[in-house]
C-alpha cells in the first residue's frame, strides 16, 4: 500500500514538473493508478494468503484390483463337538466364492494370533492383507458363543466386533452370518451367504423339492413326489414357495407355506398350468396356461382368484418374470420364429422384443436391483447362462456348460445360480455377474435341477 | 569620525588593494581551472554503448559524456570535407609568344607540376582510405569483442542461474515424472474400481510422503465420491500400495516429500 501511495506521489510530482500544474486529469490518472495497483496488490495478497496447496498432483485413472485380499484365521475352538469344516473354512469359502475376496493362505505363518493384541501388523502387510479375521468359539451351556474380530490391517483398527450365541446346529449358519458381515463391511453390499435356495432332486424315480443353505448344505425336503416337480419360485418375503407338480398327472401350480407346510392349488385350469412367478409385492403370480389354446401369460392372485390374460398371441409365450418394479412382465416367445425375450406391461398390451443377439434366448430372470437380466442362450449349439446389462444392453455369456439351465440371481444381485450337467448328472453352480468366479456346489444327493435363489429375508431355519 | 591616513598608511592601503585584486584574479583563475579540470577528467559512472547494425561508413563521434539517460545514437559526424582539388588557377596572362624552345620547356614544367599534384592528391586519398579502413577495422574488432563478451556474459549468467536454481532445489522434470509414474501405476494396481459407482466420480486425496517412500499419517480425503465404500476402497488402495520408490536426486526427492494430491477416476 505504501508503495502505491509513493507511486501516486511520484506520478503527481512528475506531472507537476512537466505541466507545472496539477490538473484534475492528473489527479484522476493518479487515482486510477492507485486503485489498479491497490487491487493488484490485494489479489497478490489473497493468493499468498491462501492455505498451502498440494505441491504435486497425480492423476490415477481406473483400477486393476478386483479382489480384496483378506486373511481368515482359524479360530480358537474350545471343546467344540463339530466335525467337518471349521468356522474359518466356511467363511473363507463364502468370501472366495463371491469373487470379491482373495483369501490369503496362512499355512506358512509360524504363529497365528487369536486376539487383536497378538497381531503383528507388519507380518500381514507383508502378505498384502487388507483385512484380518480372528476369534474364538466357546461352549456356553448347550450353546456356542462365537466371538469374531475383523481388523483393518492397513489402518490397524478394528472393523468389526461380532458375538453370536447359537445352538450347535447353527454352526454353519453363524459362519455365513459372519461372512455376510465381512462382505458388507468391505463392499457396501449385503452378503448373500446366509440366504437359502430351493431346487429339485431326482433320486431314482422320486422327485423332491428341497430347501438348503445357499451352498447346498442343510437341505430340507419341502415336498416329494413320484411325478415331476418343476419351477420352484420363492415368494418375495421368503415365506411361501410356488411350484408345479405333476402329481395329478397334469401340471398344476401349488403354493406352499414354508412355516406350516400347508399348501394349496393356485392354478388348475384346463390344459397346462406352469411357470409361476411372484409379483414383487407378493400379491399375485404370473403363470402360463394353455387355457385357451396355445401357451399364454396370465396373472392370478396368490389365493387363486382374479385370473387375467396378459399376452394374446398365436405364438408360444412362456417363462414369465416380473420386473422388480412390478410394471413389466418379461417372458419368452417364439412369435418372431425363434425363442426370444420380450416384455409386456403387467396389465397386458402389446409386447416388445428385449433380446436381439443369438437365435435362442429363454427363461429371463431379473437381478433384484433391476440392473441385469439373466437367461439361457443357445451359444453355438450349447445352452449357457447369459447376462444382459439393462443399462448398456451389453450381453455376456457367463457359464461354460453345454446344458445349463434355470439361472437365478442372489438377493444381492452379485451371483447367479444355475443348473448344469456334469457326467450326465445335474448339479448346481454359481457364477459371479462379472463372470470372474465360478463355483460348483455340493454334488451329493443325485441329480439336481431347477434351482431358485431365495430372497434375503428367507424363512428362518 | 573622519580617519585621516598618513602617507605611509595610504601606500599600505594601495598595496593591500592591489593584493586583494591579485588574489581575486588568482582565485577566479583557480576556479576556472578547477572547473575546467573537473569537466575534463570526470569519469562517467555508466557506460553508454551504441549498437550498429552495420559498420558506419564514417568515423563516429566521441561518446557523449552525459550518460544518465539513454539518448538516441549520436548523430553521425559530418564527414570531413575531403580536400578539394586545387582550383585550377586561371591561366596566367601569357606573355607574348617567345621562341619555341622556351615555350616547350614551360609546357613540360606545367605538365610535371600537374603530375606531381595528381600524385600528391592520390597519396592523400590513399591515406584517407587507409585511415578509414583502420577505423572500420577497429570498429569491427570492437564489435566482435562486444559480441564475444556478450556471449561470455550470457554463458556466465546461465551458469550462475543453474547454480542458483540447483541451490534453490530445482527438479529435473523427467526424474520426477518417472517416479510419479511409478507411484501412479502402483496405486492403480490396488484400486478396486468395481467398488466405485459406474458414474465414475472424481476423488481427491492428499498424502504426505516421507523420505523413505512411506506415507506420513493417513491419506486425507479432500473430495469424496459420494459413496463411502468407494472412498474407503481408494484410501485402502493408497495404503496398500505403499511404500513407493523415491528418487535418489535430493531435489526430486524433496519435491515428492511435499504434499501430493492424488486425483482418482476409478472407473476410467
Amino acid at each position: 500500500m505504501t508503495l502505491n501511495k509513493l507511486f501516486v506521489i511520484i506520478l503527481v510530482y512528475k506531472q507537476t514538473k512537466m505541466n507545472k500544474t496539477v490538473t484534475m486529469q492528473n489527479l484522476k490518472n493518479g487515482l486510477i493508478h492507485f486503485l489498479s495497483h491497490t487491487i493488484g496488490a490485494g489479489v497478490l495478497f489473497w493468493m499468498f494468503a491462501l492455505p498451502a496447496q498440494a505441491a504435486l498432483e497425480l492423476e490415477i485413472s481406473g483400477g486393476s484390483a478386483i479382489q480384496i485380499p483378506i486373511a481368515i484365521l482359524p479360530m480358537a475352538e474350545s471343546g467344540s463337538a463339530q466335525s467337518g469344516s471349521r468356522l474359518h473354512d466356511i467363511i473363507s469359502n463364502d468370501l472366495r466364492g463371491s469373487g470379491m475376496f482373495r483369501i490369503i493362505n496362512t499355512s506358512g505363518m509360524p504363529a497365528l494370533p487369536t486376539n487383536a493384541a497378538q497381531i503383528k501388523y507388519t507380518d500381514w502387510t507383508a502378505l498384502k492383507a487388507q483385512g484380518l479375521s480372528l476369534g474364538e468359539v466357546q461352549q456356553a451351556g448347550g450353546n456356542l458363543k462365537v466371538s469374531v474380530q475383523v481388523m483393518d490391517v492397513l489402518r490397524q483398527t478394528a472393523l468389526l466386533q461380532l458375538t453370536y450365541t447359537v445352538s450347535p446346529s447353527q454352526y454353519r449358519h453363524v459362519a455365513h452370518l459372519i461372512a455376510d458381515q465381512i462382505y458388507e463391511k468391505f463392499t457396501g453390499q449385503p452378503g448373500a451367504f446366509s440366504t437359502r435356495i430351493a431346487y429339485v432332486t431326482k433320486v431314482g424315480k422320486r422327485f423332491t423339492l428341497q430347501i438348503a443353505d445357499y451352498d447346498g448344505f442343510n437341505a430340507q425336503t419341502l415336498v416329494s413326489s413320484n411325478e415331476p416337480i418343476i419351477s420352484p419360485s420363492w415368494s418375495p418375503d421368503g415365506s411361501k414357495m410356488a411350484y408345479v407338480s405333476f402329481e395329478k398327472k397334469k401340471p398344476i401350480v401349488f403354493v406352499q407355506s414354508l412355516y406350516t407346510g400347508e399348501r394349496k392349488i393356485v392354478a388348475n385350469f384346463k390344459g397346462n398350468n406352469s411357470a409361476p412367478a411372484w409379483s414383487p409385492d407378493g400379491s399375485k403370480l404370473a403363470v402360463v396356461l394353455t387355457y385357451g389354446a396355445n401357451s399364454q401369460i396370465y396373472t392370478i392372485s396368490a389365493d387363486g382368484s382374479n385370473l387375467q390374460q396378459v399376452t394374446k398371441s398365436s405364438a408360444i409365450d412362456t417363462s414369465p418374470a416380473f420386473s422388480p418394479d412390478g410394471q413389466w412382465i418379461y417372458f419368452t416367445s417364439d412369435r418372431g420364429g425363434r425363442p426370444q425375450v420380450y416384455k409386456v406391461s403387467a396389465s397386458g398390451g402389446s409386447a416388445s422384443r428385449v433380446t436381439f443377439e443369438g437365435s435362442y434366448n429363454d427363461g429371463p430372470r431379473f437381478s433384484p436391483d433391476g440392473k441385469y437380466l439373466t437367461y439361457i442362450r443357445n451359444d453355438g449349439g450349447a445352452f449357457k447362462v447369459a447376462v444382459q446389462d439393462l443399462g448398456s444392453g451389453d450381453v455376456k455369456v457367463l457359464s461354460t456348460g453345454s446344458q445349463d439351465e434355470s439361472p437365478s440371481f442372489a438377493p444381492n444381485s452379485r451371483t447367479i445360480m444355475y443348473a448344469t450337467r456334469v457326467g450326465g448328472k445335474g448339479t448346481l453352480a454359481t457364477v459371479t455377474v462379472d463372470g470372474l468366479v465360478r463355483q460348483r456346489l455340493s454334488e451329493a444327493g443325485g441329480d439336481i435341477r431347477e434351482p431358485a435363489w431365495g430372497p434375503a429375508q428367507a424363512a428362518p431355519k | 569620525m573622519k580617519i585621516v591616513l598618513s602617507p605611509q598608511d595610504q601606500v599600505i592601503r594601495k598595496r593591500a588593494a592591489m593584493l586583494s585584486v591579485l588574489m581575486h584574479v588568482l582565485l577566479f583563475l583557480g576556479m576556472i581551472f578547477m572547473v575546467d579540470w573537473k569537466a575534463v577528467h570526470v569519469n562517467p559512472s555508466v557506460m553508454e554503448a551504441t549498437l550498429w547494425d552495420s559498420l558506419p561508413s564514417k568515423q563516429p563521434s566521441k561518446p557523449a559524456t552525459k550518460p544518465v539517460e539513454p539518448t538516441p545514437p549520436p548523430p553521425s559526424p559530418e564527414p570531413k570535407p575531403e580536400p578539394k582539388p586545387p582550383e585550377p588557377k586561371p591561366p596566367e596572362k601569357v606573355a607574348p609568344p617567345e621562341p619555341q624552345v622556351k615555350q616547350a620547356e614551360q609546357e613540360a614544367e606545367i605538365a610535371l607540376k600537374k603530375r606531381e599534384d595528381e600524385k600528391k592528391k592520390e597519396l592523400e586519398q590513399k591515406k584517407q582510405e587507409e585511415k578509414l579502413k583502420k577505423i572500420q577495422e577497429a570498429l569491427r574488432k570492437q564489435e566482435e569483442e562486444d559480441k564475444l563478451k556478450k556471449i561470455q556474459d550470457a554463458m556466465r549468467q546461465q551458469d550462475m542461474d543453474a547454480q542458483q536454481s540447483a541451490a534453490a532445489g530445482a527438479v529435473d522434470p523427467s526424474v520426477l515424472n518417472y517416479y510419479m509414474g511409478l507411484m501412479s501405476r502402483k496405486i492403480r494396481s490396488t484400486v478396486n474400481s468395481g467398488l466405485c459407482p459406474v458414474t465414475n466420480p472424481e476423488l481427491l486425496v492428499d498424502i504426505q510422503m516421507t523420505n523413505s517412500g512411506d506415507i506420513s499419517g493417513m491419506p486425507k480425503l479432500v473430495k469424496g465420491s459420494g459413496d463411502a465404500v468407494c472412498d474407503d476402497a481408494v484410501i485402502r488402495a493408497i495404503l496398500a500400495a505403499k511404500p513407493f520408490d523415491m528418487p535418489d536426486d535430493p531435489a526430486a526427492r524433496k519435491k515428492m516429500v511435499d504434499q501430493i494430491r492424488l486425483k482418482f477416476r476409478p472407473r476410467s
